[in-house]
């Protein structure tokens, strides 16, 4: 067994490898698959303060190498999640991370009171919903509304709970919205969301998806979602969570170079129920071979 | 439930673009009628997302699984060229499946195109019910499986588009014309989308329940994701079901059409 371990702001993750956010539920469904105890960590469906239906079907279209989504952040509301499902997540030996999504300013401020009460290891700040037509990517599109977002909220929060902001990728300057998160007083960041993407079919001369705009995920986003990770590895000091197209240990070494000191793996969860899985066991055999601890990796990029 | 490997023992054209395909695992499960596959298509890194089937047969001792499907796009194309030995990833069993109790003696299966091949298991399950079968083709050509319906079914009434073979017409024009003769206990159906909203209007003036298996875009298929949503209503309020999970059967009078 190799050393798997990494610290993010104070939290031990016993690998980097760490469920994202919609691709995961709550957990459940992969529990009855494998060992979820196994994952670095679980970043849960996108929370709002109100259930949210979500948008109308079809929600999913498959392009090359990735999906298109437009879910519109079906969830049961921050409360129900609190009182139905975080005992039961707790009840599992890895990180749990609230991720958070709001309309305005004041809800997700709400969010992090609740959550933080009720005790996660960490939150999330969805920023960059592309799903969504109020809020979401509102907040997270501009360095000022990212900075005074990433700063109220991180005031609601009580306990030292560490704030991961997550980025959107539909932005001019990926570097200067790591920027405004770490001025904000993030303690650490995690990219990308999905890029803003459509869906056409010929036949009947209409978009795919319901919601006609969706976010890309998948392999094909991966070289984005590294160039990224790289430049804001650059100009920021707090830590980097990779998210991007990951699908094998491989993927994994390439961001953790770039700078990532965890991952989080998405849609290869759809892909494979049992990815993340196979990929701690991969990463694993990757160190023992190369007599290394996961921790060398990150950073060393040779440029 | 598991995700595991499937070793492709058969792969055949039974008519034009339609496909049977037996695959073995090491790893077989108990499946309920109605249940379906979710499969992966080999050397295809381009196509990420696996496609549900439904499981038209399984045998547990001799490890089996099989499907049947219709060439519609990149993924069905892609298995149709697979040869036996070849491997691909599989989840399963998947979804609610069809449940009948006691009460349905009279069972009228109800199918239309690619929506035939849910309902070949329903007699394996329920081998003791009395069974009228009606299903629906595009044409004569398409007519695929009547042989081993007609085996289990007291009674099997065709019907095509154009008339080629059966009646001409649509399976809800059969229904209409033979439900008072048949008086079944329910309805088991699959089928286009477009001929649930005609039918949730016919069997309203029934007290006949109407069980539909429904389709809808996939991705993890197993209830996490959220991608595979439909509209039902219950208790006066609409709101959105799991196809994958929730479904894919559900009460035709719950479905929002
Ligand atoms: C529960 C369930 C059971 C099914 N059982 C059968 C069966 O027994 N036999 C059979 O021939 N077909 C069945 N289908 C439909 C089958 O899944 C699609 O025809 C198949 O996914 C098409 O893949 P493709 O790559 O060839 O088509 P493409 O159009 O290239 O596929 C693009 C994407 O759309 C999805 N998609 C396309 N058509 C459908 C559809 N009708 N339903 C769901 N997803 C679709 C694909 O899975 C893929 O993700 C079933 C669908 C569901 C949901
Ligand atoms: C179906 C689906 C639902 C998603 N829902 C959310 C969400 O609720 N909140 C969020 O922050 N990101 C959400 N995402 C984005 C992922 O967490 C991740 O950032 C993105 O998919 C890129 O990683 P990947 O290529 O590994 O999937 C969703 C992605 C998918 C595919
Ligand atoms: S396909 Fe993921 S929830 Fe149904």
């Amino acid at each position: 067994m190799a050393d798997l371990k990494v610290k993010l702001c104070g939290v031990t993750f016993k690998n980097p490898i760490i469920a994202a956010s919609g691709t995961f539920g709550f957990g459940r469904e992969y529990a009855e698959f494998y060992n979820i105890s196994e994952l670095g960590g679980i970043s849960t469906k996108g929370l709002t303060l109100k259930r949210r239906e979500g948008n109308p079907p079809p929600r999913i279209a498959e392009t090359t190498s990735g999906i298109i989504n437009s879910v519109g952040l079906q969830n049961p509301g921050v409360d129900a999640f609190i009182e139905n499902d975080l005992n039961w997540l707790k009840q599992h030996n890895t990180v749990i991370i609230a991720n958070i999504a709001g309309d305005t300013e004041e809800d997700y401020c709400k969010m992090a009171e609740k959550v933080s009460a009720a005790g996660v290891d960490m939150i999330e700040l969805n920023i960059s919903c592309p799903n969504v037509k109020k809020g979401g990517l509102a907040f997270g599109s501009d360095a000022v509304s990212i900075k005074s977002i990433t700063a109220a909220v991180k005031q609601s929060i009580s306990g030292g709970i560490p704030l991961i902001v997550k980025l959107s990728p539909n932005v001019t300057s990926i570097s200067a919205a790591a920027e405004a998160a770490q001025a904000g007083g993030a303690d650490c960041i995690s990219l990308i969301n999905t890029i803003g993407a459509m869906a056409v079919d010929i036949k009947s001369k209409r978009p795919v998806l319901a919601n006609v705009f969706g976010g890309l995920s998948g392999p094909c986003v991966k070289p984005v979602a590294l160039k990224m990770v790289y430049e804001c590895s650059r100009a920021v000091t707090i830590p980097i969570i990779g998210i991007g197209g990951i699908t094998c240990a491989q993927d994994v070494i390439e961001f953790m170079l770039c700078g990532a000191t965890a991952v989080q793996v998405g849609t290869a969860n759809l892909s494979s129920i049992c990815a993340s899985k196979k990929i701690i066991d991969d990463l694993n055999a990757y160190c023992d071979d190369n007599k290394i601890k996961i921790t060398d990796i990150i950073g060393g990029l040779i440029v | 439930m598991t995700e595991t490997d499937f070793t492709v023992i058969e792969n055949i054209k039974l008519c034009g673009d339609v496909f049977k395909m037996i695959l073995k695992t090491e790893n077989p499960q108990d499946v309920i009628c109605g249940q379906f596959i979710n499969i992966s298509i080999p050397c295809r890194n381009d196509l990420i997302l696996k496609r549900p089937f439904a499981v038209m047969d399984s045998d547990k001792g001799k490890k089996t699984v099989t499907i049947c499907y219709k060439v519609v796009g990149k993924g069905t194309d892609s298995l149709s060229r697979l040869k036996g030995g070849e491997v691909l990833s599989g989840v399963y069993p998947l979804g609610n499946g069809f449940k009948l109790d006691g009460s349905h003696k009279t069972v009228l299966l109800l199918g239309g195109g690619i929506g035939i091949f849910p309902l070949f298991s329903v007699f394996k399950c329920y081998p003791d019910k009395k069974y009228h079968t009606i299903l629906g083709f595009k044409n004569k050509e398409s007519v695929v499986l009547s042989g081993d319906f007609e085996q289990f079914s007291k009674e099997l009434l065709i019907c095509t588009d154009d008339g080629s073979m059966g009646a001409k017409g649509f399976i809800t024009d059969s229904l209409k014309r033979n439900i008072d003769r048949i008086k079944p206990d329910i309805i088991l159906c699959c089928g286009p989308s477009q001929m649930y909203k005609p039918l949730k209007d016919f069997m309203s003036g029934y007290d006949i329940p109407v069980y539909v298996s429904l389709e809808e875009r996939m991705a993890c298929g197993i209830g996490a994701c959220l991608v595979c949503n439909c509209a039902v209503t219950e208790n006066g309020k609409q709101h959105y079901k799991r196809v994958c999970k929730d479904g894919p059967v559900f009460n035709l009078k719950e479905v929002a059409l």
